[in-house]
This record gives structure tokens, sequence and C-alpha cells, in this order.
């Protein structure tokens, strides 16, 4: 009887060492795969954007307009790129503002930001400062209409340029903003 | 000079094997497997007064555009042309009409575009998006401090 527990006993026991060496193993292959693929997440937002009734190209698009542009006041900001400089490509090099399609365009000059109240507008270039500048002229009063702004763009500017135009007008509380490539021949 | 039994020291594994099945798990839950259509290549660019995005969007179509501009599928399947991409917006317009729950001019269009791409293509992409009959289209941003050109 003793002889026979003796024997269960002995097989029974187990090298835990054995066992827990390949877990071990596979443990730090896969936390080494997760490790190598991990990639720290970016806070992504949404952009709201409203596109123009007509194509500027003359082609209409049917869908319901989101811009209203007939009842309030329009606004074009066209934005000129660096044409031949190589590192400058896709960058703004001049904004102009025009009140209608066929209004006389004005150009944005560059203005300082250093001295600004908030920190957003200190921290722009003195390009976009311009704008922000300009804007504050035809700035909505709270509760009041929201001009129309149509942000006609080169072919080639970098999309990360609208992006930051697009940011400093929403900053300043304009809402009700398109975009439009320039008309051709303009 | 007598030999007793040998002893052996071995390392107590316990507190590391504890230490690495929490990274472990860190790990294994944080890991973004491919849960969105969202193209962790595009480059995204920066926008502060991007909003957080709307959680109620029950449907989406995400639009990742390249620096090249072509609109990706997949790995290996690209839209690079204008009319491409037109085909590409209406068949999934009729994809969202045939369904009874879902009202496809409501459907967000979510365009996840390369921050170094030409606006052109951003561009085509949002008219095509338009013309088939969307009309939710968003832009995708980081929410990141200004930068000045």
């Amino acid at each position: 009887m003793s002889k026979k527990k003796k024997k269960a006993d002995k097989e029974v026991e187990v090298d835990l060492n054995r066992v827990v060496t390949p877990m071990l193993d596979m443990t730090f292959q896969i936390l080494f795969f997760l490790i190598m693929n991990f990639r720290l997440p970016t806070p992504e937002g949404q952009v709201d954007l409203l596109l123009p009734k007509d194509d500027e190209a003359g082609a209409p698009i049917n869908a319901p307009d989101q811009l209203d542009d007939k009842k309030s006041d329009e606004y074009r900001l066209r934005l000129n790129i660096f044409k031949n400089a190589d590192d400058n490509q896709g960058t703004i090099s001049a904004m102009t503002w025009k009140q209608k399609e066929d209004a006389a365009a004005a150009q944005i000059n560059d203005a300082d930001p250093s001295r600004d109240k908030e920190e957003y507008f200190t921290k722009l270039s003195p390009k976009l400062y311009g704008l922000a500048v300009k804007l504050r002229e035809y700035q909505p009063k709270e509760g009041g209409k929201q001009p129309t702004i149509k942000i006609e763009f080169d072919n080639k500017l970098r999309y990360s340029e609208l992006l930051k135009v697009m940011d400093v007008m929403r900053k300043m509380k304009f809402t009700n903003v398109g975009v439009v490539p320039i008309p051709k021949g303009k | 000079m007598s030999h007793g039994s040998p002893e052996t020291a071995e390392p107590n594994l316990t507190a590391l094997l504890d230490l690495v099945m929490q990274l472990l798990m860190f790990f294994l839950i944080v890991a973004n497997f491919v849960v969105e259509q969202n193209n962790q290549d595009i480059k995204l660019p920066e926008a502060t007064t991007a909003v957080p995005i709307e959680k109620d969007q029950k449907h989406t179509l995400s639009i990742n555009i390249d620096l090249d501009g072509s609109v990706i599928l997949s790995a290996d399947s690209k839209l690079d042309s204008e009319l491409r991409i037109k085909q590409y917006m209406a068949d999934q317009y009729q994809f969202f009409s045939r369904n009874p729950d879902v009202k496809a001019a409501d459907v967000a269009v979510v365009v996840r575009g390369d921050n170094r791409a030409d606006t052109q293509y951003i561009y085509r992409v949002m008219k095509a998006a338009k013309e088939a009959g969307f009309s939710n289209i968003n832009l995708r941003a980081n929410r990141f401090a200004p930068g000045g050109s």
C-alpha cells in the first residue's frame, strides 16, 4: 500500500521550472511584438466644412446648399502659393481679401503676433496673424448673422496650410466657411 | 572537509513574471488593432479648433488620402483618378441607400488627408462625395497647438 502511494507521488511530481520557461519565452515574444507595434494614439478631432453649391469650374452640384450665401455677406479669401521655390512649394505666399467675386482684392499684410493678449495668436506666423487682424474687422457679433467666407485655393496649396487658415477662422468664430479652387483664368 | 548536499540558488522570478504579465495586459488592451478604417500612415494636419469626434455618428465612411492624393482602400488597392473616386463614392452611396436603417445623405464622410498632400486632391474627394449625394462631410485633424507657416 505504502509502496503504491510513494509511486503515485513520484508520478505527480512536476518540475515547475520546465513548465514556466516556455510560457515565459512566449510571453516575452508577445510582449516584444506588442511593444514594437505600439503607437501612441493621437487625439483626432473633426473640422466641419461646407461646400459651395456650384463648382467654380461650372459643374453644378445637386446636393442642397449648406452655404447660405444669399442671406449673408460674402467674402472671398484667396490663398496664393510660392510657385518656383522648391523649398516653399505649397506654402502660402500671399493672401488677398475681397467682398464678392467681382470686387477689388486687397492684400492682407503680415502682422506681429507677439503683442497679442491671447496665447493662441502669439504662436501664429506673421502671415496668419495678419489674417486674424483682418478677420477681426468682420467678426460676427454674438448671435449675429454669420458672413460666408469662401477660401479660394491654388491647386498646389499644401493641405496643412489650408487647415491652418481654417483653424484661424474657426478661432475667430467664423463657421460659415467653404473652399473652392481659384477659378481658371483669374 | 565534509561535503554536504549541493545547494542550488535560483532567482525568484515571481516579481518579474508579475511585471511582465502586467505589461502584456497593458499592451494587449491598448493595442490598436484595425478597429476603424483609419490608416495610421496618414499624417494628419493640426488644428486646435478641431472638435472631439462625435460619438453618435453611427455610420461613417472614412476616406484616407495619401501624400500623392490617392484614396487608400487597402494595403494594395488605391484610387488615383478622379473618375474612379467618383465611381467609388457613387457605389458607397448606393450601398448605404440599400440599407433601410440608414439615411445615406446623413452618413458622415470622414476625410483623412495627409497634411503634405495638395489641397486639390482633398477637394476632389469632397466634391465627389457631394456629387454622389453625401452632405455630411468633415475633415479629420490632430488637435494640437497652432503652427505658423
